[in-house]
Formats: C-alpha cells, sequence, structure tokens
C-alpha cells in the first residue's frame, strides 16, 4: 500500500510540470497583460509600465518566465531602466556603497508562488482567504447530493420499473441536461425576485447580525444548483449498481433464509453497491475547490471559482498559476484517494 | 465488440422469445436501426433534433421573408414586450425579436455542437487508436499527454484558451474541438487493447497485413459502435459548454445571438422579462436532453452488453 501511493506520488511530479509549463504557456499567449489591465491608471505612463514590466521579468522570453516562475528569480540581476546592464539600488544615497537589484521571488519550488498583481498579497494568502467560503458551498453541496441521490438510487432499484422509478429516471437525465447556469438564473427569478423568500446572492445580509438562519438563506439557491448534478448522477449510477447486486446470489442466500426485505436491501445490497461510489468521490473531492465557477459568478459569492475568473480576466498571472496549481493538486490527489478507497471497501481489489 | 458485421446468430430457443423472430437473419447494423425505430424514446429525441435543427437552419429567411423580422434590428418603442402578436416570444432589451435570434443561436449552438463534437471524436479517436495498437513508449507519452491536460482544470483551459484567441463561432469550434478529445481517445484506446490480441487481428498480420490495413479494416470497425455513441453525448455536453462560455461572455461575442449569450445580460430584466430568460434557456435543456437520450437510445441499441451492465462504463 505504501509503495503504491509513494508511486503514485512520484509519477505525478511529471504530470504537474506539464501542466505548470502549459497553462504558462497559453496564459502568456493570451494578448494583454497584467501592467496593460492596471494600466488604466492616468499616473501610470507608459515607460513607468515599462519599468514595471522588466521589475516584474515580463520582458523576458516565455520560458525565462516560467522558470522564474519555478525557481524563483533571485539569482537574476534584473535591469529595470532597460539599458542592457543590471541596475543598483542606491543605499542610503551613497553611489559607492550600491548593491545590484536583483529579484525577489523565491519560486514555487521553493513552496513561494508569488505576489497577485491586483490583491499586491501572497497568492497563497488571497487564495487561503477564499477556500473557507468555497468549501462551505462546495462541500454543503456534495454533502446534499450524497444524502439524496443515494436513497432516490436504492429506492428506485428496490421498485424497479415502478412510478417512483421512473420519475427519478425522468429527473436524473433532466437533472443532467440543464445548465446550471440557467437553473440559478430561475431560482434566482423565482424565489429571489418574484416570492422574495431567499436573497440573490452574497453569503450574508449586509449589516445585519451575523446569525446562522440567514447564512443558510444565502446558501440554499446555490447549494441546490450545484447538487442537482450530484443527485442526477448519483441516483443513476445507485440505481443501476443496486439492480445489479440485487441479482447476486448472496441476496438469494439472504431471502431464503428469511431476512425481512429490508434487512436484505439495507444490509446487503446497499452496502455492496455503494462499493463503485469509491471511485466518484475522488474527482468530486478534487472539483471542490474548482468546480463552482460559473455558481459563484451568479450567486457573487465570494469564493475560488470567482476569484479564478477574475484573475483570467486581470491577467493576473500568479494569481491564475496559483489556482491552477491547487486545482491539479487535488485532482490527482483526489484520484488517488480514490482508488485508495476503492481497495479498502472492495478487498478483491489489489493495488499495484 | 465482436458481434460488429458479423450476423446475430440466434439459438434454437427463438421460439421462446416471440419477438426475436424479428431479428433473423439481419446484420448488426439492420438490427442496431430496428432497434432505435422501435424506441419510441429514442425516436422522439431524433425527431425534435431533426425539427430544431430544420428549424435554425430554414426558419430564419422564411420568418425574415414573411414576417418582416431583422436578428439585429434594434427598437426603442419595442423594447421587452411580452410574447405576442408579431413577435411570438417578444422582444429583447434592445428591441430585437426573440425568436429570431433564437433560431439564429439554434445555428451557431447546433452548428458548433454537431462540428466541434465531430473533430474531437475525430481526434480522439485516431489518438486512441494509435496509442492502442502501438502501445509502448508511443502510448505512454500519449496516456502522460491525456492525463497532463486532463488535471488542469477544464473550465480555466477554457477560460485561458478563449482569452487568447477571442472567439469567432469558427474558433470556438476548433477551441472546444481540440480540448474535447481527451477522454474519448482513452475510451478508445482500452476497447482497442483488447481488440488488439483477437485471433482474427493476429491472424490477419501473420498473412502480411500491412498496419493502416489492420487499423482499418480489422480494429477501427470494432470501436464505429462507440464513436456513434460518443458523437451523440458529445455534442450534448458540448452545447452546455458553449453555452455556459457564452454566457459568462467568454464564448461568442454579441451581436452574434448564440442561445448562452442571450442569456448574459438576462439578470438584470428579471423583473420586465421574464421571457428574455426562459426561452433560450429551454432551448439548451430541450436539446442536450435529446442528444443525451439518443446516446443512451444508441447504446442499448449498439451495444449488446450495456443491458446488463446498465451502461456503466470507465471515463
Amino acid at each position: 500500500m505504501r509503495q503504491f501511493i509513494i508511486r503514485r506520488l512520484l509519477q505525478a511530479i511529471p504530470t504537474l510540470f506539464g501542466i505548470t509549463l502549459f497553462s504558462y504557456l497559453l496564459m502568456l499567449a493570451a494578448p494583454g497583460d497584467p501592467i496593460q489591465m492596471i494600466g488604466f491608471n492616468p499616473d501610470l505612463d507608459p515607460q513607468a509600465m515599462q519599468v514595471l514590466r522588466r521589475q516584474l521579468g515580463m520582458d523576458q522570453p516565455a520560458i525565462v518566465q516560467y522558470v522564474y516562475w519555478l525557481i524563483g528569480n533571485d539569482w537574476v540581476h534584473i535591469d529595470a531602466d532597460g539599458d542592457g546592464a543590471g541596475d543598483y539600488v542606491d543605499v542610503d544615497g551613497d553611489e559607492i556603497k550600491e548593491t545590484p537589484l536583483m529579484g525577489k521571488r523565491q519560486g514555487m519550488l521553493r513552496g513561494d508562488m508569488g505576489l497577485s498583481i491586483q490583491y499586491k498579497q501572497p497568492v497563497w494568502d488571497v487564495i487561503m482567504s477564499r477556500v473557507p467560503k468555497t468549501l462551505q458551498l462546495t462541500l454543503t453541496a456534495l454533502v446534499v447530493g450524497y444524502l439524496i441521490g443515494i436513497p432516490i438510487g436504492v429506492y428506485s432499484a428496490v421498485k424497479h420499473n415502478g412510478v417512483f422509478d421512473q420519475a427519478a429516471r425522468v429527473l436524473a437525465v433532466v437533472g443532467n441536461a440543464v445548465p446550471g447556469f440557467w437553473l440559478a438564473l430561475i431560482l434566482v427569478m423565482v424565489f429571489a425576485v418574484n416570492l422574495r423568500w431567499l436573497p440573490t446572492g452574497g453569503t450574508r445580509t449586509l449589516g445585519g447580525t451575523n446569525d446562522l438562519w440567514d447564512q443558510v438563506k444565502h446558501m440554499i439557491l446555490p447549494v441546490t444548483v450545484l447538487a442537482l448534478g450530484t443527485i442526477a448522477g448519483l441516483s443513476r449510477i445507485m440505481r443501476t449498481e443496486t439492480l445489479e447486486v440485487l441479482g447476486q446470489d448472496y441476496i438469494r442466500t439472504a431471502r431464503a433464509k428469511g431476512l425481512s426485505n429490508t434487512k436484505v436491501w439495507w444490509a446487503h445490497a446497499v452496502r455492496n453497491a455503494l462499493i463503485p461510489l469509491a471511485t466518484f468521490i475522488g474527482p468530486a473531492l478534487g472539483g471542490l475547490l474548482g468546480g463552482a465557477v460559473i455558481t459563484e459568478t451568479i450567486f457573487s459569492w465570494p469564493g475560488m471559482g470567482r476569484l479564478g475568473i477574475n484573475a483570467v480576466f486581470q491577467r493576473d498571472y500568479p494569481l491564475i498559476m496559483g489556482e491552477v496549481v491547487i486545482g491539479a493538486i487535488l485532482y490527482i490527489l483526489g484520484l488517488l484517494v480514490s482508488d485508495i478507497l476503492y481497495a479498502w471497501v472492495d478487498p478483491r481489489i489489489r493495488l499495484r | 465488440m465482436a458481434t460488429a458485421n458479423q450476423p446475430i446468430e440466434l439459438g434454437t430457443d427463438r421460439s421462446i422469445f416471440g419477438e426475436a423472430r424479428e431479428y433473423k437473419e439481419r446484420g448488426f447494423w439492420a438490427n442496431a436501426a430496428s432497434h432505435v425505430w422501435h424506441d419510441r424514446l429514442t425516436m422522439a429525441a431524433i425527431t425534435v433534433l431533426v425539427f430544431l435543427t430544420f428549424a435554425s437552419f430554414l426558419g430564419p429567411p422564411i420568418l425574415e421573408r414573411f414576417m418582416g423580422l431583422d436578428p439585429n434590428a434594434t427598437s426603442i418603442t419595442e423594447r421587452f414586450l411580452p410574447p405576442g402578436e408579431g413577435h411570438w416570444l417578444g422582444t429583447d432589451y434592445l428591441g430585437r425579436d426573440q425568436i429570431i435570434r433564437l433560431l439564429y443561436g439554434g445555428r451557431i449552438s447546433l452548428g458548433i455542437a454537431y462540428t466541434a463534437s465531430i473533430i474531437s471524436v475525430s481526434i480522439g479517436v485516431i489518438i486512441g487508436i494509435v496509442a492502442g495498437y502501438y502501445g509502448g513508449i508511443l502510448d505512454d507519452i500519449i496516456i502522460w499527454v491525456v492525463t497532463t491536460i486532463g488535471s488542469v482544470p477544464t473550465i480555466f483551459l477554457l477560460l485561458i484558451a478563449t482569452t487568447v484567441w477571442s472567439p469567432s463561432p469558427e474558433v470556438l469550434v476548433l477551441i472546444l474541438g481540440f480540448l474535447g478529445w481527451l477522454g474519448i481517445s482513452r475510451l478508445v484506446r482500452g476497447e482497442v487493447l483488447s481488440v488488439r490480441e483477437r485471433d482474427y487481428v493476429i491472424a490477419a498480420q501473420a498473412v502480411g497485413a500491412k498496419t493502416w490495413h489492420l487499423m482499418f479494416y480489422h480494429i477501427f470497425p470494432n470501436v464505429i459502435s462507440i464513436v456513434i455513441i460518443l458523437l451523440a453525448l458529445d455534442a450534448g455536453s458540448l452545447i452546455l459548454t458553449e453555452s455556459g462560455l457564452s454566457f459568462l461572455g467568454l464564448g461568442v461575442q454579441p451581436p452574434v445571438p448564440t442561445w448562452g449569450n442571450m442569456l448574459t445580460k438576462s439578470q438584470e430584466y428579471f423583473a420586465n422579462a421574464p421571457h428574455l430568460v426562459i426561452w433560450p434557456g429551454l432551448a439548451i435543456t430541450v436539446t442536450v436532453l435529446c442528444f443525451y437520450l439518443l446516446g443512451d437510445g444508441l447504446r442499448d441499441a449498439l451495444d449488446p452488453r450495456s443491458e446488463r451492465h446498465g451502461g456503466k462504463r470507465e471515463g
């Protein structure tokens, strides 16, 4: 087991290099740069912008910029005025005691994700400030999705081809086909704008007391939108799996022993039908931090997704890369977790 | 998939299954077609898709001619009209008629879905066959590329890609097509890996069949079923992706209408024009639903194993 985990983590290293290089090059290919985006500031003249670019290393070729991002640029002598020679900083105005102007970044490999250009704060801090809000939303949606999706699927299988089953199958197909953003718009229109039962967005009422019910009210609509996909997918999978399990020999044996239906279903069938879910929880965990871009945008939820999309719009290179790296690591870990879970719940499977 | 292109041999118990008589002496494809023909839900989905496609591609000129509608004609006096005479589905915030914009939007959305799914499935199949057939280092490299690109959160890839090449519909097709083949190639590769070791492939190899001949005549027919199913499912997902991107303002740019970007500003006029929120989204949902139903129906018809395994698949 330990060997398996170590090998998988080692295998992830080249993948992570590939991901970051690919994203970096793609990102730099986009027209405009962060300096241009903040360049609407009238105090910045084009020359100052050019100096800023040189200081941030944006005058370098893409691959060099990637290397800076990866291993830092504190070994680089920066040429901010563009005269071809490295610059010096005056220390207490004395020209003799000049020290070379060096880069300040430590680089990803030394745990420094750089400074967000928009927020002028370390990328790590900016992202971590958003993580709790995103988890509050996506984790709730995941739990709600599982708590509703699994029973629906099992009950569908038990009442195979009955009215409930048919209704659940329609719900599953339609739930997969409805675009999340449209569902969000409709829910807001009905419950927030017309009925005025729920707020249109945000995490709590401004100026209001910070009570729990207020926060819950703000979460109802976005959680519904996010959970629907999980419910649709899970109920379908659970239905198929339970049906398959119900056809097995040991179920017949259990019935032959005279066990009650309830006991057969919940103690024997569902437990075994849950096994394949191990493969679904991994990617779901990986998607917890990045999977809500559109929902967060519509409900003005201050989470990772909205942070990411704004970072792309503002060309905030360090922040974009931070989001990509965290998203990719979580995705890879999610897959690993689901493999381990799978082996753990199903002893027939050996990890190699 | 061994049954592809081979007549289905029925056993002696034909009399037990009365309806089995219907399938006798038919080839795989005729059998599948008959299956689909008798599957009411799938036929309904096909009908709706055909209707939507024809309506979007033939409808606009007819409406323009006989009702004097123009997708880009704005009118200050006719803003936010509710559905009614002259404008069957009402007008939008610039006084443009909604039904004609929906139809033009359908052209773009369906056009993108059809072409991008063909592109991504073609790339996926070619790469999947090559990886599965040659194996070895080539396979390792391809799988590495697939996992690598697959590990970047898709939405970020699309966000960045759409800002790099600010998209016209044609460019969007290419972006979606070139980013969509990863999962498909993995599925096809898996299938090819199992087919490659079959006796008849080895026999063909032994009598000196060339590589391209093996790939095209012996391996490709085995993945056709998957390809057809994937085309339908992929078209549905592509409509969802495209409309999501266009909704965020990153896909097809206004004034060219698509179902997604018609919803972009709808958040601002919930109060005075709910019809602007309902119709484009309904168009997306119905279309995607039909593609998914079609995909499921085709899976039942083309993949004999799916009945037992309930369509559970890797990826």
